[in-house]
């Protein structure tokens, strides 16, 4: 289908709690690769004017030229999940593009943001990260609705965070 | 064929439907997903437990009242009334608004189904719906679980279903993603562990972390309107190891691009390196004019307007013939139903009058005269068959052509003949020695027609094929085998979907040549004047 192809307000990373699931997949992803990796699930979120319905038809997302491999909606738009964060720093300021076919590609206008925290900071405090369901949480509203309250909302929102998620995206680059 | 029922119709069996799922979802609880409260109530008999899919899945943005570390086995099974054991088929959906229940939309097949024998079930796999992508190996993965538990039950004494299922005659069927979906699960069934992605550890498939252990002995794999390639696997396309089954309509208004032509073209593909060996699978496609995607799917609203697409009726009775054959055949041992995936002029009768198709079909024992796999240069007889290919006022030239517009890399190599005036000629000079034609009971071969210029529109595209021995040639009209349709070019360019033609050899030897001495098969393109026409491949087959 000749879909239009969803239009991207902004993307942000934000370290979440990782579940149980996600601990153990980080445990064994340090195993397989064989350094050490942070105990944190890092929430790509990115921010869409609005939701396209859900078909059959896709886009894939690419960071650059990598096509990432799965990602989800949630309230705001849609977001995806790293384990590792040195997947963030390889990939940090790569241009998130769509593509139907991965030959033909779209650009979205923004990069991929850095992992929120840098290799010489302390790691992070799981304890004061928000769990993953507050991160994608937003005031669900029919989705055109939605989408207009994303587009006045994103930027002066990101300015105003407070407490301990505000921390969480202090390094998060706007598009 | 007179003598077979029209496998559309109701059987004999008397049989029962009942719902199955996992207790506590309590779906009612919210109104969002009040089209999920019957999960509520399952039959008593038929509670099942929760499966953590996260190791390849998130959820959508959905309000479900449950995590992707518990998601629910639910569904519905029509199971005949009897001893058995019955083989079973399941089915599973695309994607689809999740506040939509598209579970139930495959109960008109089940039905039809179970009254012939056949345990028909379809899955819940909403809660993987949304605007998400990427997902389809978890539509695999929830597939695979739900046959687990029909194995389980299959072993519990006290079930309902114990010993009624026969677990050597599966066919697992899906819809749009969950047609991608079925494609992986016929690969992940025979894996012992699986890295999903490069984000993603390693995830056992022996049973240690949950899923699996699979190994079910699937007898096929049928993609319904399927998606291609979003889930992407480490390894590279999916490659179906099973019998692999496809459908897809013309009017297509969500995938539009038939993608899951490149599912069919990776399956049971010619090994170039050792090409007369089979993998003992075979592999049919239905191309429905007319037939839009949703329309499918009994409760899914119809993606294209009425005036443009086939009555839903339509398609639903097309379904059940094309189901109903690969049940008859496959799982129920009527042989002569093959016949009719090997040759959809046999079902004409039972489908809806005037709706026009196009059929393929590779039998597993088939050797190749000519696969066009060896290289873009000019045609040639494939080895170890030994031969020459010949040109007349004929261009050719062997393309990596998309030829029904699926977007992905091309990796088939087509053949396309194009001619200008009455006589042009492809000739394959063939060793007679070389050609195993006692081994075989059909000439099989792959032609289509294209909307390019030379072939008049709306107009069907026809040649003659010439079979020789010594000094008898058999010539054959190919629109006598079959039609060749021009694409159905209301959308877009119009997809060139070739038309297998089988031509018996008992046929060729009736007409006087004699099958152990074939030294020739000619195209001869002497109506219409001009055209074009692409070629996929020329086999010897059963």
């Amino acid at each position: 289908m000749a879909s239009t192809v969803p239009k991207v307000l902004s993307v942000e990373v934000v370290p979440a709690r990782p579940t149980d699931t996600d601990s153990a997949m980080i445990a064994q992803l340090a195993a397989e690769t064989d350094r050490p990796i942070s105990y944190a699930a890092f929430i790509v979120k990115i921010h869409l004017a609005t939701i396209p319905p859900a078909t059959a038809h896709g886009w894939a997302l690419y960071v650059g030229d990598t096509r990432i491999p799965k990602y989800w909606e949630y309230p705001g738009g849609i977001y995806f999940k790293v384990l590792d964060e040195e997947f963030l720093a390889e990939h940090q300021r790569h241009a998130l593009r769509f593509s139907e076919n991965g030959k033909d590609f779209i650009e979205t206008g923004v990069k991929l943001p850095g992992p929120a925290v840098s290799r010489e900071r302390p790691a992070l405090d799981v304890r004061r990260l928000p769990l993953q369901s507050e991160v994608l949480s937003e005031a669900a509203q029919p989705r055109g609705v939605r989408a207009r309250a994303a587009r006045k909302r994103a930027r002066p929102a990101a300015r105003k965070k407070t407490g301990s998620k505000a921390k969480a995206r202090k390094s998060r680059k706007s598009r | 064929m007179a003598e077979l029922k029209n496998p559309a119709l109701a059987g004999d069996f008397a049989f029962d439907t009942v719902i199955y799922a996992s207790a506590g979802s309590n779906y009612g609880t919210v109104p969002a997903l009040v089209q999920y409260k019957i999960y509520d109530t399952p039959d008593p008999a038929f509670i099942t437990p929760r499966i953590n899919i996260a190791p390849f899945a998130n959820l959508g943005s959905a309000p479900w009242t449950f995590a992707n570390t518990s998601v629910p086995l639910n569904g519905h099974v029509c199971f005949p009334r009897g001893r058995g054991p019955f083989p079973l088929m399941a089915f599973a959906h695309g994607n689809h608004s999740p506040l939509e229940n598209s579970t139930p939309g495959y109960l008109y097949l089940c039905q039809l189904l179970a009254s012939h024998g056949v345990i028909g079930a379809t899955i819940d796999v909403n809660f993987l719906n949304g605007f998400n992508f990427g997902e389809n190996d978890a539509r695999g993965i929830v597939h695979l679980e739900h046959l687990k538990q029909f194995r389980t039950w299959n072993s519990t004494a006290s079930h309902p279903l114990h010993g009624k299922v026969d677990l050597n005659r599966i066919v697992i069927v899906g819809h749009s993603r969950g047609g991608e979906g079925v494609g992986h699960a016929s690969l992940f069934n025979r894996l012992l562990s699986i890295k999903p992605d490069a984000l993603t550890p390693v995830v056992p498939l022996d049973g240690s972390a949950g899923f699996g252990p699979y190994r079910f002995n699937l007898t096929a794999a049928v993609a319904i309107a399927p998606t291609d390639r979003q889930y992407q696997p480490l390894t590279g396309p999916t490659v179906v190891p099973d019998t692999y089954c496809l459908i897809h309509g013309s009017r297509d208004g969500d995938v539009s691009s038939f993608e899951g032509y490149n599912t069919y073209n990776r399956a049971h593909a010619v090994d170039t390196a050792n090409p007369t060996v089979s993998d003992g699978e075979l592999k049919a496609l239905l191309w429905v004019y007319g037939a839009n995607h949703n329309q499918f799917n009994s409760v899914w609203g119809s993606e294209t307007p009425p005036a443009t697409t086939m009555p839903r009726p339509d398609q639903e009775l097309v379904a059940k013939v094309f189901l109903g054959a690969i049940a008859q055949s496959l799982l129920l041992d009527r042989s002569e139903y093959l016949e009719v995936l090997k040759d959809h002029r046999l079902a004409e009768t039972w489908m809806p009058v005037n709706v026009d198709l196009v059929s393929q079909y590779q039998d597993p024992e088939r050797v190749f005269l000519q696969h066009n796999q060896e290289s873009l240069l000019a045609p040639q007889v494939s080895l170890p068959v030994q031969g020459t290919a010949g040109l007349d006022a004929l261009v050719a030239a062997r393309q990596l052509k998309d030829l029904v517009n699926a977007g992905a890399p091309v990796t088939t190599i087509t053949l396309r003949l194009e001619w200008s005036a009455p006589g042009a000629r492809l000739l394959l000079k063939l060793d007679p020695g070389t050609v195993p034609m006692e081994r075989y009971e059909t000439l099989s071969l792959r032609v289509g027609q294209s909307t390019e210029a030379k072939n008049a529109a709306n107009r069907d595209q026809d040649f003659t094929l010439e079979v020789s021995s010594g000094s008898r040639t058999a010539a054959i009209l190919a629109s006598s085998v079959h039609r060749l349709l021009y694409p159905d070019a209301a959308v877009g360019a119009g997809k060139i979907v070739m038309q297998t033609l089988r031509v018996p050899i008992r046929q060729l030897s009736e007409l006087g040549v004699e099958p152990r001495d074939i030294r020739s098969i000619a195209f001869l393109f002497n109506r219409p004047a001009s055209g074009v026409v692409y070629v996929g491949d020329v086999q010897l087959s059963n």
